[in-house]
């Protein structure tokens, strides 16, 4: 795809990483650099902590030295204020109290000189010092008591003193040197504290500035590698929303984004396929509707058109552009407003059924055109939010049919001059033929014989021709009652057995003559008017039994469903009917033999066409000279019951 | 029977069926004298004349073409039917109509016999033994 972005080779393989990932080890970088600075600040302040506990060991045995050196002094002063009574027992018992409460008040205290370390040869001196005399203690108070038992007393007194001045001076060299100790101390110990704020300000500072290095780093190289597939994407989304479906984001890799991507590319798949969908489809429904022969119109509720089809100009004379904007009402005629009130009245609009109209509107070269059409109310339906017409001119048709039912009235009107002329004709011609064979049959009785031979065979020729013709009259008539007469409703069922047997009686000095057997069964019965039925099945029989063969004459009658039709058989064994005349055999007055052979008219077989045609059926024959004839029709099977006929 | 008047009116305009009625009647021996109407008007002023005047004759048997000039046979025989002293005279229909119609309506207007004019004159003679039974 010529969309395809790479990305560079370095940040591949980071951004085939998770995100999560990426930033937690960012975060994991920037923490345990903050850990190592502070492990380095603590570990300075440790130093100064061992510093601070040398001054806190140096105090501690100074205050040892003086709560012993306080001790001695105060036992010291008792035992001067119990010399001064001179009671040698008292002193004795006064001494060995108080040497038992200055051992027990210092205790403590000498057992923390005991323990101390000293610093150097001279402080361990002072303590040696201090506590030889805390030992001998006891000895020299017995001493004491002793000097007290003599009366010594002033020996008693000078002692004390002796011992108080050299426990002063040792303590006093203790305190000096405790004091020039301590000042080093404290000197090492501010250094070591400056030093330490010093290392401390350094360190931070370097952890400051490598953890902002590294964040910065970090921070850059996530970011890119986050960012990047981001504009990727959002370019993608750009693409997208200014309709290029076939964008698409090229991001390989497993992490989140390139899931996304592969979310987004799959997204931008299916838009493009509905896209494509949706314009295919659009492009088929308008080539629907601009290639329609009807117009199309959408119009607001007011009728002001909101979109025509191109076929407005065939049908209107205006382009498409001319009539949007427009209000159908300017097209329409003013006899006519009504019905363009209808097609946009509150009732209409406010249902959902199509309304249908017929409306002449104006063309653009004056002429007006009738248009029929169906207006849908599709206002609620928020893709076409309008009223639809569908209209199609019907000018040109409707001129078509008016003339079509002209000629159609002209047709009928014709016919029924026709047929009324013709059955007056008929009739008229009926009674002078019958006044002529009437006379000539007078003239027969009367003067037969008295004439000559050939007059009498003039008169017969006479009678027999009028006769002839007096049933061609008597046929016509016929045939022009089946056609003439019209049912408007469908005839009742009469049961064809029933007809049959009526014609049969009323060919039966015929069937007599003949031995002809007529044989059916199991006939059903037809909606055809009995009078016809019965023509029918007489005019065929009648025809079986007239063009006979040798044999003697046989109808065979059957009939079997069809598609709604029965198609009936009356088959024969007469002389048959050659192939080239199976048509021409149902044309009024066609006949295929002389008189002298077979008597008749040409109309029977007419007669039975016009009775099956008038019923929707048909008739035809088959047959083969000499192997006799099948006479086929169908006729309707019908619905109604015959019961009113019986 | 008022003597001197004829037996039959005959309302025809044809004369040669006039000739062919009148030689039925005779061949059955009945009075040929038969009173002519040649069209359905005379005939209705006959019977209304008829009605007007006791004196007028009134024949035993009406023979009525259908196919009448001026006047539908029909309608001479509707009149007939409400003629005070007609109404009761037998009426025999004779015409050359075969139609199933006519047939019914003569029927049903009180006619008394349907006689189809046939062809043939041996048929045609059996008028005569028609209008001896409705006498």
């Amino acid at each position: 795809m010529d969309a395809f972005k790479r990305c560079s080779p370095g940040l591949t393989d980071l951004e085939n990483l998770g995100i999560g990932f990426r930033l937690q080890v960012a975060f994991a970088c920037v923490l345990v650099l903050m850990l190592v600075g502070n492990a380095i600040f603590l570990w300075n302040l440790h130093h100064v902590g061992d510093r601070v506990a040398v001054i806190s060991t140096t105090e501690q045995r100074l205050a040892a030295v003086l709560r012993v050196n306080n001790g001695l002094l105060m036992l010291t002063n008792r035992l001067h204020r119990a010399a001064e009574g001179r009671d040698p027992r008292h002193f004795g018992e006064e001494a060995r109290k108080l040497l038992v409460a200055f051992q027990n008040e210092t205790l403590e205290a000498t057992g923390k000189l005991r323990e101390m370390t000293p610093a150097n040869g001279r402080e361990k001196f002072i303590v040696e010092s201090l506590s030889d005399v805390v030992e001998n203690l006891p000895e020299r108070v017995a001493t004491l008591a002793d000097l007290a038992g003599t009366g010594d007393w002033a020996a008693l007194n000078a002692r004390l003193s002796n011992q108080v001045d050299h426990t002063d001076d040792v303590a006093e060299a203790l305190m000096r040197e405790a004091d020039i100790e301590l000042s080093q101390v404290r000197k090492r110990v501010f250094e070591d504290i400056s030093r330490a704020e010093d290392q401390a300000a350094e360190t931070l500072a370097a952890t400051a500035i490598l953890s902002f290095l590294i964040a910065v780093v970090l921070g850059l190289v996530v970011t890119r590698s986050i960012t990047r597939p981001l504009s990727m994407l959002g370019a993608g989304a750009q693409a997208l929303a200014h309709g290029d479906f076939k964008y698409r984001v090229a991001m390989a890799g497993t992490n989140e984004l390139a899931a996304l991507a592969a979310v987004f590319n799959q997204t931008a798949g299916k838009l493009y396929d509905l896209y494509e969908r949706l314009r295919t489809s659009e492009a088929r429904f308008r080539s629907l509707i601009e290639n329609a022969s009807d117009l199309i119109l959408l119009t607001n509720e007011t009728g002001i058109l909101l979109y025509a089809s191109p076929s407005s100009y065939r049908v209107m004379g205006y382009s498409p552009d001319l009539l949007v904007g427009r209000s159908i009402r300017e097209f329409a005629l003013p006899e006519e407003e009504s019905i363009v009130d209808r097609i946009f009245s509150d009732s209409n609009l406010g249902s959902n059924n199509n309304y249908g109209f017929e409306l002449h509107v104006r063309h653009s070269d004056g002429s007006l055109r009738l248009l029929d059409g169906v207006a849908a109310n599709l206002l609620n339906n928020p893709a076409v939010a309008g009223i639809l017409i569908n209209a199609r001119d019907m000018s040109e048709r409707r001129k078509a049919e008016r003339a079509l039912e002209n000629t159609n009235e002209a047709l009928r009107r014709a016919n029924a001059d026709l047929s009324v002329f013709a059955y007056c004709a008929s009739h008229d011609l009926q009674e002078p033929l019958r006044n002529v064979s009437l006379y000539c049959q007078m003239l027969q009785r009367q003067y037969s014989g008295r004439l000559d031979a050939q007059a009498d065979e003039f008169i017969g020729h006479v009678i027999e021709g009028s006769a002839r013709m007096s049933n061609l009259v008597k046929d016509l008539l016929t045939y022009l009652d089946v056609s003439g007469s019209r049912t408007h409703s469908i005839p009742a069922l009469i049961p064809v057995e029933f007809a049959i047997t009526q014609a049969l009686s009323n060919l039966g000095a015929d069937l007599r003559s003949t031995e002809a057997t007529v044989v059916y069964e199991d006939l059903p019965a037809v909606p055809v008017e009995p009078v016809h039925l019965q023509q029918l099945f007489q005019n065929l029989i009648g025809n079986a039994i007239k063009y006979r063969g040798v044999e003697r004459p046989r109808v065979q009658i059957s009939a079997k469903a069809a598609n709604g039709y029965w198609c009936f058989s009356v088959k024969d064994n007469g002389i048959g009917i050659g192939a080239e005349y199976t048509n021409s055999v149902f044309r009024l007055f066609k006949r295929l033999h002389g008189r002298g052979e077979y008597p008749g008219t040409g109309v029977g077989l007419a007669i039975c066409q016009k009775i099956v045609e008038r019923h929707g059926g048909r008739i035809w024959v088959e047959s083969q000279p000499g192997a006799g004839s099948d006479f086929r029709f169908t006729l309707p099977q019908g619905q109604q019951t015959m019961s009113t006929m019986i | 029977m008022s003597q001197g008047w004829p037996t039959v009116f005959l309302v025809e305009d044809n004369p040669a069926d006039v000739f062919f009625v009148r030689t039925a009647l005779e061949s059955e021996g009945l009075d040929s004298d038969v009173l002519v109407a040649q069209d359905g008007e005379k005939a209705i002023a006959f019977v209304e004349a008829a009605d007007t005047d006791p004196e007028a004759p009134c024949p035993k048997v009406i023979l009525l073409d259908l196919n009448l000039p001026c006047m539908n046979g029909m309608e001479v025989l509707r009149r007939v039917k409400k003629s005070v002293r007609f109404a009761d005279v037998p009426v025999i229909i004779v015409t050359s109509s075969d139609a199933a119609t006519d047939r019914a309506e003569a029927a049903s207007l009180g006619a008394n016999a349907y006689f189809l004019k046939p062809q043939n004159l041996d048929e045609y003679m059996k008028l005569g033994s028609v209008v001896k039974e409705v006498l």
